[in-house]
């Protein structure tokens, strides 16, 4: 009779190969906090003779025009944060083999994806905050932001950023069990969709087919409406677009929603469906 | 292990046909073939890194098929090129790889200190993998098996880039971890060295087992029965052994002869005629090797080996 082996459970397993990334990364704190300081210290010089904590006249509204722009800095800051960490923990593991020594432990390919995924938001999450919270600190500190709702933007733009980053990874293992190798690799996809969910917002939208319309030399009035609708339609596929339309409407004067929330069931669809086939993905995709 | 018809087929190659293969406990088992035989994927298939096309194979009870996860449970597995994590130190590195294999605390220190032992490291112990030499590096993958508590060992080229000495004492340390009722499935294209090693040997050619069994089966079955004969009186013995039937009687030294016989049976005659006629016996032993196997076991099937062809 073969004795059975030490209990082993597979949160222990994934927490061991998630903190080999982590503990290896502390030099990604220590960068972030030295740029966010720097960029505190210019901040503060800038702003610093115009504290308006005193000045009880003014107001500060977080309109659509500021939420947008704060939130559009903060989803490129934490999706910048948590996909090059993603990259460098499971796609530099693909890339230079190494990643042949974890799948021969009692893993699946949902533990090691989950595992990059959690060390990636573990240090994109902290990366991203110390680099936004520290930069902005002096601004909230002289009560040119409000701290409540900008750490509310901020924190939204991150959760809406690891949405992101945990769909694309699992939509990586819809892929591969339909063409049966890893076409796209987890980190490869979730940077695409990354990018795209900035891309494909109302702003970003908007700024590219200004661009190519004033270089084409026809902008009118009429030509602006029609990219407005245009994109705000196009925009209901970003998760970026929908929660910065429902943060302008918890934060500022109007409530604004997004007419149909589309992104999240179809997002935690893929999550699912990706989890189930990921347990019957055989390892070797890694190593064909 | 048991695996019974077990064939793997990739897009336009079929990797592994039919094949049967037993490891029992206790046992060093080899599985050798030339280059694109089928050896690392049926390593695959039986460690649940990729799923046979049909068959069925069970590893420690567990069946791959259904359960390639838990397979990974019972096995340690070490591939013949080592990728490690460069930036990473000798120590951090099993520690690491002692914790994937379910070892903590004091237990994983003391098994980190066992390894070390073994591997003669601990100088290395907080150095970089990256700045190690190839045959460090190859101990360190060593290492890492070592620090599981797996029932069965897969090895593929352990002890490529290894100094004699430390093969002697691995070999011989993985001889004792077998006393527990373990075992180790072997590959390596060092025949010389396995004969030394290997219980059973299993030939791989195109996908299918050509041969198994052990050496002196194998020879048996496989190698023109060729010997070698070292006696004290040269000319009195080729007189002798004249008197034995054979293909080929020659002298090959000073004081050495060579016969091709026509039945391996024959062999315990030459021992009993020599001491008869009073001829000292000073060596005799079958001259074909584990390559000579090796070679009749892997090459398509011609005539039968002409005699001496084994020596």
């Amino acid at each position: 009779m073969i004795p059975a082996p030490r209990h082993r459970t597979r949160l222990e397993l994934i927490w061991t190969m998630a903190w080999k990334d982590i503990r290896a990364s502390w030099w990604h704190f220590l960068v972030a906090g030295l740029l966010a300081m720097s960029a505190g210290f210019l901040f503060y010089s800038a702003a610093g003779g115009y504290s308006r904590c005193d000045n009880t006249s003014f107001q500060f509204r977080f309109e659509y025009g500021a939420v947008s722009s704060l939130y559009g800095l903060a989803a490129v800051a934490t999706s910048l944060a948590l996909g090059l960490s993603f990259a460098q923990f499971y796609g530099d593991e693909v890339r230079r083999g190494t990643i042949r020594a974890l799948i021969l432990y009692p893993v699946d390919l949902n533990d090691i994806t989950l595992a990059k995924l959690i060390a990636a938001t573990f240090t994109g999450s902290i990366t991203s905050m110390i680099v936004l919270v520290v930069s902005f600190a002096p601004a909230m500190a002289l009560c040119l932001w409000p701290t409540g709702g900008t750490l509310l933007l901020f924190g939204a733009a991150l959760g809406t950023t690891v949405f992101i980053l945990w769909v694309g990874a699992f939509l990586a293992h819809v892929v591969a069990s339909v063409v049966g190798r890893l076409l796209l690799t987890p980190s490869t996809l979730a940077g695409l969709f990354l990018f795209l969910a900035i891309l494909l917002t109302q702003t970003g939208l908007s700024a590219i087919l200004f661009l190519i319309i004033a270089i084409a030399g026809g902008i009118s009035p009429g030509t602006l409406q029609a990219i407005h609708d245009a994109t705000g339609t196009v925009a209901l596929v970003s998760p970026h677009h929908a929660t910065a339309t429902v943060l302008a409407g918890v934060l500022g004067p109007s409530a604004h929603f997004p007419d149909v929330f589309v992104v999240l069931p179809v997002g935690i669809a893929i999550l699912a469906y990706g989890y189930f086939v990921g347990r019957r993905i055989p390892l070797d995709v890694f190593i064909k | 292990m048991e695996a019974r018809g077990i064939s793997k087929a990739y897009p336009g190659v079929r990797a592994l046909e039919g094949v049967d293969l037993d490891v029992r406990e206790g046992e060093i088992f080899g599985l050798f073939g030339p280059n694109g035989a089928g050896k690392t994927t049926a390593i695959r298939v039986l460690t649940g890194l990729t799923r046979p096309t049909q068959g069925d194979a069970r590893v420690c009870g567990v069946d791959v098929r259904e359960s390639p996860r838990e397979v990974r449970q019972f096995v340690g597995i070490q591939f013949d090129i080592p990728i490690l994590y460069e930036k990473m130190r000798f120590a951090d590195y099993l520690r690491f790889f002692g914790k994937m294999a379910g070892l903590r605390g004091a237990e994983l220190e003391q098994r980190l200190g066992e390894v070390f032992a073994t591997l003669e490291q601990p100088h290395n112990a907080h150095r970089k993998i990256g700045s190690l030499s190839m045959g460090e590096r190859q101990r360190v993958e060593i290492g890492r098996v070592l620090m599981s508590d797996a029932q069965l060992l897969f090895l593929d080229e352990p002890f490529s880039n290894v100094d004699v000495d430390m093969r002697m004492k691995l070999r011989a340390r993985l001889r004792a971890w077998l006393a527990a009722g373990r075992s180790i499935f072997f590959t390596s294209h060092n025949l010389l060295e396995a004969e030394q090693f290997v219980d059973r040997f299993a030939f791989l050619a195109h996908g299918r087992i050509t041969a198994i069994g052990t050496p002196r089966d194998l020879k048996e079955r496989l190698l023109a029965p060729v010997y070698h004969v070292v006696v004290s009186d040269v000319s009195k013995a080729l007189a002798v052994l004249r008197g034995i039937p054979s293909h080929e009687l020659k002298q090959v030294g000073g004081d050495a002869l060579q016969i091709v016989l026509m039945e391996r049976g024959d062999a315990r005659r030459i021992a009993r005629a020599l001491t008869e006629a009073g001829v000292d016996l000073l060596e005799l032993r079958s001259v074909g090797t584990m390559e000579d196997v090796f070679q009749q076991a892997t090459q398509p099937r011609g005539p039968p080996p002409p005699p001496g062809a084994g020596s």
